[in-house]
């Protein structure tokens, strides 16, 4: 039986499409036109108002079989330090509302108590105002003009839970408001609901 | 709309023939929601239904109901990062169901035909329009709802069925039914809400009002 490039290449495309599954769920509150409603159901998502403009996250693809691996939203880095606390890092990949792809990120960097994850557990239900001193927001947004300085604001944590279920293997869900502000820019009414694993949580 | 149609010339050419009964029939009564656990929702019928008897045996029907909401209100929170304010408040929410739709109905009976009580089978089928209005007061610059519900529409086809007992008058015919409303065809609501559109129980009473003179010995 002969097969050409052309047929093969075609049956590959149909069977990466066939395998990836959409993990991001995009309910449009109709209060805040561009983005998701505020939720806690792992909806894998994170929508803000940049300069009043909406942005969003990508969505979270995940490829089985061959090739197979996840493309996440967010990426949670816990970073062990020789001071008092160690940090994470909240990074949120996205770009502007209509697209789904991610060309930008916005960042949040906290301190947080050295034993995690119960550190992180305790977040639940915090709201956390802070300058650039105790944590501080970041961004590569284009809208910024590439700005990196440090961003001051506030982080509500709805919820906040990782556990443990086995040697370096741990599931968990994350979800809450925040604000961000620049010197000259801001992100408001901004959102997130997303479940957490080995996959975007990384530890050092 | 065109099957609608056929049916109400079809109603026209039974009851202008020699031997059929019509009556135009006023009907009130209640609705209640037997799926959606958190809201239990009660409307309000109000509506009419154009019948021909054609034997003492069958009626055809031709119904419009519109439902009105007893409005359900529950409370849910809401969360701000503005530090000058509370992080979390409770609001109340509001849910007004509506519901408008058109049928075609059979009127079968069961026991008591040649009596004056007697008891009935119903079947209808039709076209329904639902609407579940939701809305919320609070101050929407600050704080974001956590998990809202939204207003939502749909227009399908239905079907429902029901038991209905009649009592015969000198003229007319009083009557009291029990019916369950299936929800407008289509599928769960693709968002995540705390309601779906209504399974319903109906209890209607009403009174079938004479329109032409009885030709026959024994029709209504």
């Amino acid at each position: 039986m002969k097969f050409n490039a052309g047929f093969t290449c075609i049956i590959l495309t149909f069977l990466l499409i066939a395998c990836s599954k959409n993990q991001t769920s995009f309910y449009k509150d109709v209060e805040d036109p561009g983005l998701a409603i505020f939720s806690n159901t792992q909806n894998n998502i994170m929508t803000c108002y940049a300069n009043g403009r909406a942005w969003r996250t990508g969505n979270r693809i995940a490829y089985s079989g061959w090739g197979g691996g996840t493309i996440y939203e967010i990426y949670i880095n816990k970073n062990t330090t020789t001071s008092l606390y160690d940090t994470i890092v909240i990074a949120w990949d996205g770009n502007w509302e209509s697209s789904t792809n991610s060309d930008s990120r916005i960042s949040l960097t906290l301190p947080i108590a050295k034993s995690f994850p119960k550190s992180f557990n305790e977040l639940e239900g915090k709201r956390l105002v802070f300058d650039t001193t105790q944590g501080f927001y970041s961004t590569s947004m284009g809208v910024f003009n590439g700005q990196t300085n440090k961003g001051w604001g506030s982080i509500y944590f709805q919820n906040a839970h990782i556990e443990s279920v086995g040697p370096n293997n741990f599931r968990g869900k994350m979800a809450g408001l925040f604000e961000a502000h620049f010197s000259t820019d801001e992100i408001t009414r901004g959102r997130f609901d997303h479940s957490i694993n080995d996959g975007n949580l990384i530890i050092y | 709309m065109k099957s609608l149609i056929i049916t109400i010339l079809t109603l026209i050419a039974i009851s202008s023939t020699g031997s059929t009964q019509s009556y135009i029939e006023p009907i009130v009564g209640s609705r209640f929601a037997l799926n959606n656990k958190t809201y239990k929702f009660l409307q309000v019928n109000i509506g009419a239904q154009y019948s021909v008897r054609k034997n003492r045996n069958y009626d055809i029907l031709l119904q419009s109901i519109i439902s009105g909401p007893i409005a359900k209100s529950s409370t849910v929170q809401a969360f701000t990062t503005n530090p000058l304010l509370a992080v979390s408040v409770n609001i109340d929410e509001t849910i007004k169901p509506y519901t408008l739709s058109f049928a075609l109905g059979h009127r079968l009976t069961l026991f008591g035909g040649e009596q004056n009580n007697y008891l009935a089978l119903l079947i209808y089928t039709g076209v329904v329009y639902e609407q579940i209005l939701v809305s919320y007061a609070y101050d929407k610059q600050n704080y974001i709802i956590l998990n809202p519900d939204k207003t939502q529409n749909r227009a399908s086809i239905f079907a429902s069925g029901g038991f209905e007992y009649l009592h015969k008058l000198s003229k007319g015919r009083l009557f009291a039914h029990l019916v369950i409303a299936s929800p407008p065809f289509g599928g769960s609501i693709k968002y995540p809400s705390t309601f779906g559109f209504i399974t319903a129980l109906s209890l209607n009473v009403g009174y079938a009002i004479p329109l032409t003179k009885i030709k026959t010995t024994q029709n209504h």
